[in-house]
């Protein structure tokens, strides 16, 4: 007897055996081939095992913002403990980690066996992994590259190196930050260069005999003098007063602050804001840094060639200097 | 090779690939299954029933290497089954029809053992009653409720057919009961 014939469909029924083999004998069709499911499992596990690994960045960029974020200076540079947060929130790392955690979770789920799991689980596990990776990542040193080099591609991200730029570039809260581009003895003042392309005269008959021995041009350097409410900056002619007549006597954050995460701190100094110049003569930033710099990576061709020297300088110029990384 | 009637089915698919007319002794096996299977979760016309057991068994022979031996080829199909009578409410843009009268009847002898719920349909026109009550639960219930109580699968065949975590499976089906329960209070 016919195996085939052994269960006979209701005669109602359309014969579905018969319709069915002729079908795949006219339409020509054949199993897909086995190497074709094993290459779409291997690549949804592929997708999933990538999206951890970029969530563990996330979750290494976070932890470098979170270890590095200076909390024992948010007094000096926000109003409150809570701007301090708003302002210093990693939002791009969160967003990846949540977004990519989704994905490895999406991808797992999508695999043969992923069905299996309850969806609290795969979101722990997700989330878990990347948490692991990230720290191991974190711990290895990465966090400053993610947070920077890789976080140059994603629209709307601000570094936490550019947020805190922008913490201690506030001149009129008594915040600087920038390049020692000129130190004056005669009139006991030092000129810093910010971000912001503003040269900023800063007196320094209060620094210490250490502190000054440190000063010197090419340095990067951050300073804190609360004074900032114009010490000394030009009298009603417009002409530069002299540092006594500076009332107020500064005083310096950083200098309590001998300690910093990722080395000691760079030069630091008190000194009173003595004047205060913007400049966009490119010609002449590029010839302070010609000077502070042994090369310089500047395309000329380059529109951004400003903007180029300027990241070159707080990243390339003085590598050894971490006072506002 | 031409398998035994007494061949597993996956044996039956192993010979398949040497012999595509060994396929057909799988389609014979679970015609009847499925055609129930299909109408029970709402596709009640015969036309459309004989063209979604072409789609599933042309779906089930293209994907055969994909057939998961840890499975049981019976869960495999099921949920085939299940995907392409959503794939065909989706295409239709309908919604499920309802059941068919002696399913009441059915879901009760099956029901044998959920005291409460044979409480809420004593004493009254039993089959029409469960019916009724299957028609006003919601699709993802019935769905469940049916693969339950109609087609007697266990939870870890439910979970492999519906592609669902087990925990789900046992949720899902005791907020069924729960509902269906509901709708047999309203009506008492």
């Amino acid at each position: 007897m016919n195996p085939l014939e052994t269960h006979t469909p209701e005669e109602t029924h359309v014969d579905i055996a018969s319709t069915v083999l002729s079908r795949i004998t006219s339409e020509g069709l054949m199993p897909t081939p086995r190497y074709h499911f094993l290459l779409r499992e291997g690549v949804v596990w592929t997708l999933g095992v990538l999206s951890v690994v970029v969530g563990a960045f996330g979750v290494a960029a976070i932890l470098f913002t979170a270890r590095h974020s200076e909390w024992q200076y948010y007094q000096a540079t926000h109003d409150s403990l809570f701007s301090f947060l708003v302002d210093i929130m990693p939002y791009t790392w969160l967003v990846t980690l949540g977004l990519f955690a989704g994905l490895s979770f999406a991808f797992v789920r999508h695999t043969k066996r992923g069905y299996k799991y309850q969806v609290p689980v795969l979101i722990i596990v997700s989330v878990g992994a990347s948490t692991l990776l990230g720290t191991l990542v974190f711990a290895l040193g990465a966090g400053p590259f993610i947070d920077q080099k890789l976080g140059a591609f994603i629209p709307l991200h601000r570094s936490l190196h550019d947020k805190k730029l922008g913490f201690w570039n506030q001149p009129d809260r008594g915040l600087v930050a920038g390049v020692v581009t000129d130190i004056s003895t005669a009139t006991e003042s030092f000129t810093v260069m910010s971000p912001s392309r503003e040269f900023l005269t800063i007196r320094m008959d209060d620094l210490r005999g250490d502190e000054r021995a440190q000063l010197s041009v090419g340095e990067t350097i951050r300073v804190f003098a609360p004074l900032v409410e114009r010490t000394v900056d030009e009298d009603a002619s417009g002409n530069m007063l002299s540092p006594a007549a500076s009332a107020t006597k500064p005083t310096m954050m950083l200098t309590a602050l001998p300690q910093h995460p990722g080395g000691p701190l760079s030069k630091k100094g008190p000194g009173s804001l003595l004047e205060r110049v913007v400049t966009s003569d490119v010609q002449h930033i590029r010839k302070l840094f010609r000077e502070a710099c042994a090369t310089l990576l500047v395309h000329e061709e380059n529109d951004d060639a400003d903007d180029a020297l300027m990241e070159h300088m707080f990243t390339q110029c003085h590598p050894g200097v971490q006072a506002v990384k | 090779m031409t398998p035994t009637p007494d061949a597993t089915d996956a044996e039956v698919v192993a010979s398949t690939f040497d012999n595509k007319d060994a396929f057909a002794l799988l389609v014979h096996r679970y015609e009847e299954k499925l055609r129930r299977y299909i109408r029970r979760i709402g596709i009640r016309n015969e036309e459309d029933q004989n063209d979604v057991l072409q789609d599933i068994f042309i779906k089930a022979y293209k994907n055969l290497h994909s057939f998961d031996q840890s499975l049981s080829f019976s869960s495999w199909i099921y949920r085939i089954a299940h995907n392409e009578a959503v794939s065909h409410y989706r295409k239709r843009s309908v919604r499920p029809e309802g059941m068919q009268y002696d399913d009441g009847d059915t879901i009760i002898a099956n029901l044998h053992g959920e005291e409460d719920l044979m409480e809420s349909i004593a004493s009254r026109d039993d089959g029409r009653v469960m019916r009724d009550a299957l028609e006003k639960l919601d699709e993802k219930y019935r769905e469940i409720v049916v693969l339950r109580y109609f087609e007697g699968k266990e939870y870890e065949e439910i979970s492999d057919i519906l592609e669902m975590p087990l925990g789900s499976v046992a949720t899902r089906l005791h907020r069924a009961k729960a509902r269906l329960r509901e709708i047999l209070d309203t009506t008492s």
